[in-house]
């Protein structure tokens, strides 16, 4: 069966115009079956966020093919590839991109909204969201009413809601202290084994990476190596550090990962 | 980096906010330059030119007009900008920059700008000073324009005039950076959006205020403006800015209930960012609304009155040329010379009329004596069958009323009425019998000029105006010859060329329609000129004061349109939205004040009795247009930059 996102031979090159060029990330190989939550960790500068954003379709590659469910996004033109996002992609950022001016609940269903769906649909899809993510009550707030955690989980909510085959996190926990990025672990967790989304996160913090599946471990723009979880999330933890270690990598840095 | 680099490249960084005041400045600049460059003109400080220091006047008072504006505008602009800079010079301080290096720096790039805008200013005056100088020429009917000429009063005066605005600005400016709070430039920015206090009391309110004042400006007229006008004024100014603090969240609230409205496509960004962008700029779009409106206001008075003036000249003047002779039986006219004369010149006799008239007076209802003028029924409706007027029914007794008065229309109906008389006795100045008759009609109708005549013009049967003629002495005794020819606006040579083949041995008066018409318009036709230099430079200044708006958010904006892109809007719906975005800002001021000016002209329509609207619609629109052309230009930049931003 045809994975639902493949990533064949990415390369990203920076600096092209200028006489100093950069590799961020090289030749590298990627696939995601449907229903896996993968994590992606590296140290600083190792180009994770890199890859998020080629996978995202917010950047393209140098070179290299990437297929989201059987679809080349890059081979599409800017509208198209604007539906596509809007369709079989879901976001969730460190710094939450909620949109000031509109309450929660707009910010959730703003998608469907472009999308000019039923109200009814609408309403059906926001109360079974919202419930699961625990943000019923504060759906006529507006974002800087509420904590981090909350607008993480409303960014969640809007980044699901219509149904995306992919969700796409980068640091996700960055921004939260350690209980409100549990509770949003947990719901990503939740999310996963109970709805069967597919979940692919971009992560330095070991404890968020340990809520995943599958973690993909990359060092200088180069796949460096690829750990599986068993049952006990403890004993992940644990495996995750020793990778690190390994790694060899600066994880004390303060998080500079970033959309740009 | 020196200090004077660090300010060039502070300035050339962040341009784009600049340059909307900048051009502002520099049309300031420009238009002040033209100015002097009037006053120092050698042929009007010689006194060459008649009606020079009348202008010169009007000019020095516009000038100071200019300035007042500029200082406002200058002083609103950089307190903005160094406000939409806190964060900048907060990071200065953290780094340890003292009070006067900021000071140093503000000093630096004040300078820069106001240099250069001076400089570019005086060069575009310098440009378009031809230009200007022909159009006055032909204005103040100049034959020979006046030459180009730049005077170094004019620019010292230009210069000096503006450094001393610029200096007392950065001044204030300085005395701004001296306050600043280190705490409280590093928070600036985080101050988050807090939603719009509202009231449904206040927003009822703002519409109930307007709606009386536009429902008062269009009933007012002659006999309660007095008890109108300051009401009016007061109540629109009042509901304009509760309209603009409460209406804008008023209607996300209706449209709230109407979702399937508002969870339609974009309809979700757009009208709750619309009623933040108008809650934030309340004030500005109010500023911006009401000078628009009495700007807009002025200018369109200036320009209905011109316009007005000139159809009165037509009105009072229903032929293109009249010679009135009094006494004597020798022609002033031969009446083949003068078709030969206006043939030659290009054009076509339409009519050419001989009229006699006999002076005459009445008794009104006060037993005062009205002078009149009377006319054979045969002459009015052949008069009447040129102009395309009613012809009276041809009469044995009786007489026509004719009344040429302007001021007819103001006099109360019933007042006439009181006055009316139902019968007349003509009486003509030397002779002893008189003619008493009917009043068979009271007709308003101008049929020749009313200066040759008089207000009251009495139809009389053929056969009394022969026996009028014959018993009236030569004084009283008058033949207006009334000559209309095709394409009256380009007949002044002709006019001038007649004039010299009257007979000087006859005793006559000439009157032109053109050439009264020249008269009253020239001075109106200046005032109207010389304003719409301050209604540009003012739609200038008050466009930069949008477009400045519309990029201090910038950032904020460029981040909120990328959240949308990840969300996955596609650019033709954010274009979409920026165009709602933008033109909110843009036109919202621009309508409301053309519906409140729309209105103070129907005041004006009321008081002058004369339907003027068709002329306020003109300067309405040319403003709307010039709006457009603005936004557009705006809109380029500002996608521009979005653009730069969410592009992959």
């Amino acid at each position: 069966m045809e994975p639902l996102l493949r990533a064949e031979q990415i390369t990203k090159v920076y600096g092209t115009r200028g006489k100093m060029t950069y590799t961020a990330l090289q030749d590298i190989h990627l696939q995601v079956e449907a229903g896996e939550f993968v994590g992606i960790m590296g140290p600083s500068g190792s180009g994770k966020t890199t890859l998020l954003n080629l996978l995202a379709t917010i950047d393209k590659p140098t070179s290299g093919h990437i297929f989201i469910n059987g679809t080349n996004p890059y081979k599409l033109n800017n509208r198209k590839i604007a539906k596509f996002r809007r369709h079989e992609l879901g976001f969730v950022f460190q710094d939450f991109n909620l949109i000031d001016t509109l309450t929660i609940k707009e910010n959730i269903i703003l998608p469907l909204a472009l999308d000019r769906l039923p109200i009814k649909e609408i309403e059906a899809r926001l109360e079974s969201t919202v419930k699961w993510l625990g943000i019923d009550h504060i759906l006529d707030r507006r974002p800087y009413e509420i904590s981090g955690g909350q607008k993480q989980r409303t960014a969640i909510a809007r980044a699901v809601i219509h149904q995306p085959s992919l969700l796409l996190a980068d640091e996700l926990t960055g921004n939260l202290d350690s209980k409100a990025a549990k509770d949003v672990m947990k719901a990503l967790q939740d999310l996963n084994e109970n709805l069967h989304r597919t979940i692919l996160i971009v992560t330095h913090d070991p404890f968020a990476a340990s809520f995943c599946k599958r973690i993909l471990f990359i060092k200088d723009g180069k796949l460096f190596t690829e750990i599986r979880r068993g049952t006990n999330r403890q004993t992940f933890f644990q495996q995750i550090l020793d990778t690190l270690s390994l790694l060899g990598g600066n994880f004390d840095d303060i998080p500079t990962a970033r959309f740009q | 980096m020196t200090f004077r680099r660090l300010a060039f490249s502070n300035i050339r960084q962040s341009w784009h906010r600049y340059a909307a005041y900048f051009l502002s400045c520099v049309f300031s600049v420009t238009v002040f330059f033209l100015y002097s460059s009037f006053i120092y003109h050698p042929d009007i400080v010689s006194g060459k030119v008649s009606g020079g220091e009348l202008i010169s006047g009007l000019i020095v008072m516009s000038q100071f007009m200019i300035m007042m504006f500029s200082f406002f505008f200058v002083l609103y602009s950089s307190s903005a900008f160094l406000r939409s800079r806190k964060k900048e010079f907060g990071l200065f301080t953290l780094f340890g920059m003292t009070k006067w290096q900021m000071r140093r720096m503000v000093i630096y790039e004040n300078m820069i700008i106001s240099l250069l805008a001076i400089a570019c200013g005086i060069a575009a005056g310098a440009v378009t000073l031809k230009l200007f100088l022909m159009v006055l020429s032909r204005l103040l009917r100049i034959d020979t324009p006046l030459p180009f000429y730049i005077s170094l009063s004019s620019v010292q005066i230009t210069i000096i005039a503006y450094l001393v605005l610029f200096t007392l600005i950065t001044l204030f400016s300085l005395r701004k950076v001296g306050k600043l709070q280190i705490i409280q430039l590093i928070k600036a920015e985080k101050q988050t959006r807090k939603p719009p206090r509202f009231s449904w009391m206040l927003f009822v309110a703002s519409l109930v205020l307007i709606g009386t004042g536009y429902y008062m400006a269009y009933n007012t007229d002659l006999l309660n403006i007095a008890a109108n006008f300051f009401p009016t004024i007061g109540l629109t100014f009042i509901g304009t800015y509760f309209l603009y603090t409460q209406g804008s969240t008023a209607i996300v609230k209706l449209l709230s209930y109407n979702k399937r409205y508002l969870y339609s496509g974009t309809n979700l960004l757009n009208v709750t960012q619309a009623s933040y962008r108008i809650r934030d700029n309340a004030r500005v779009l109010y500023t911006i609304t009401l000078l628009s409106a009495v700007v807009l206001t002025a200018s369109a008075t200036f320009f209905v009155v011109d316009k007005g003036l000139q159809i009165k000249a037509e009105a009072f003047n229903p032929f293109q040329f009249s010679v009135l002779q009094r006494d004597g039986e020798g022609r002033p006219l031969a009446m083949n010379k003068v078709k030969e004369t206006v043939e030659s010149h290009g054009h076509q006799i339409t009519a050419a009329i001989t009229t006699p008239i006999v002076q005459a007076y009445v008794k009104d209802v006060y037993s005062f004596n009205k002078g009149a003028a009377a006319i054979s029924v045969s002459k009015y409706n052949e008069i009447a069958a040129n102009k395309q007027f009613a012809k009276v029914k041809p009469i044995t007794a009786g007489v026509y009323w004719i009344d040429q008065s302007e001021y007819i229309k103001y006099i109360d109906s019933s007042y006439q009425k009181a006055v009316a008389l139902d019968k007349v006795t003509i009486r003509v100045e030397g002779v002893s019998q008189s003619y008493t008759a009917k009043v068979i009609e009271r007709i308003e109708q101008v049929v020749m000029s009313p200066s040759y005549t008089a207000d009251l013009l009495l139809v009389v049967p053929d056969d009394v105006m022969k026996q009028l003629q014959s018993t009236a002495p030569v004084a009283e005794k008058r033949i207006i010859y009334n000559i209309d020819w095709t394409d009256g606006n380009e007949a002044l040579p002709l006019v001038q060329n007649l004039k010299k083949q009257l007979a000087a041995d006859s005793i006559y008066h000439v009157s032109s329609r053109i050439e009264e018409r020249n008269e009253i318009s020239q001075t109106t036709s200046l005032i109207f000129f010389i304003g719409i230099f301050i209604s540009l430079l003012f739609f200038i200044a008050s466009g930069s004061i949008i477009y400045f708006k519309l990029f201090s958010d910038l950032q904020e904006d460029q981040a909120y349109f990328r959240s949308l892109t990840r969300i996955g809007l596609t650019l033709s719906e954010i274009r979409r939205v920026v165009n709602v975005q933008v033109g909110l800002v843009f036109f919202l001021p621009c309508v409301v004040g053309s519906i409140h000016t729309m209105f103070a002209m129907k005041t004006l329509s009321n008081l002058l009795l004369e339907n003027i609207m068709g002329y306020a619609s003109t300067i309405v629109c040319a403003f709307i247009v010039m709006q457009f052309i603005y936004f557009l230009a705006a809109r380029r930049t500002y996608l521009k930059k979005i653009m730069q931003e969410i592009v992959i």
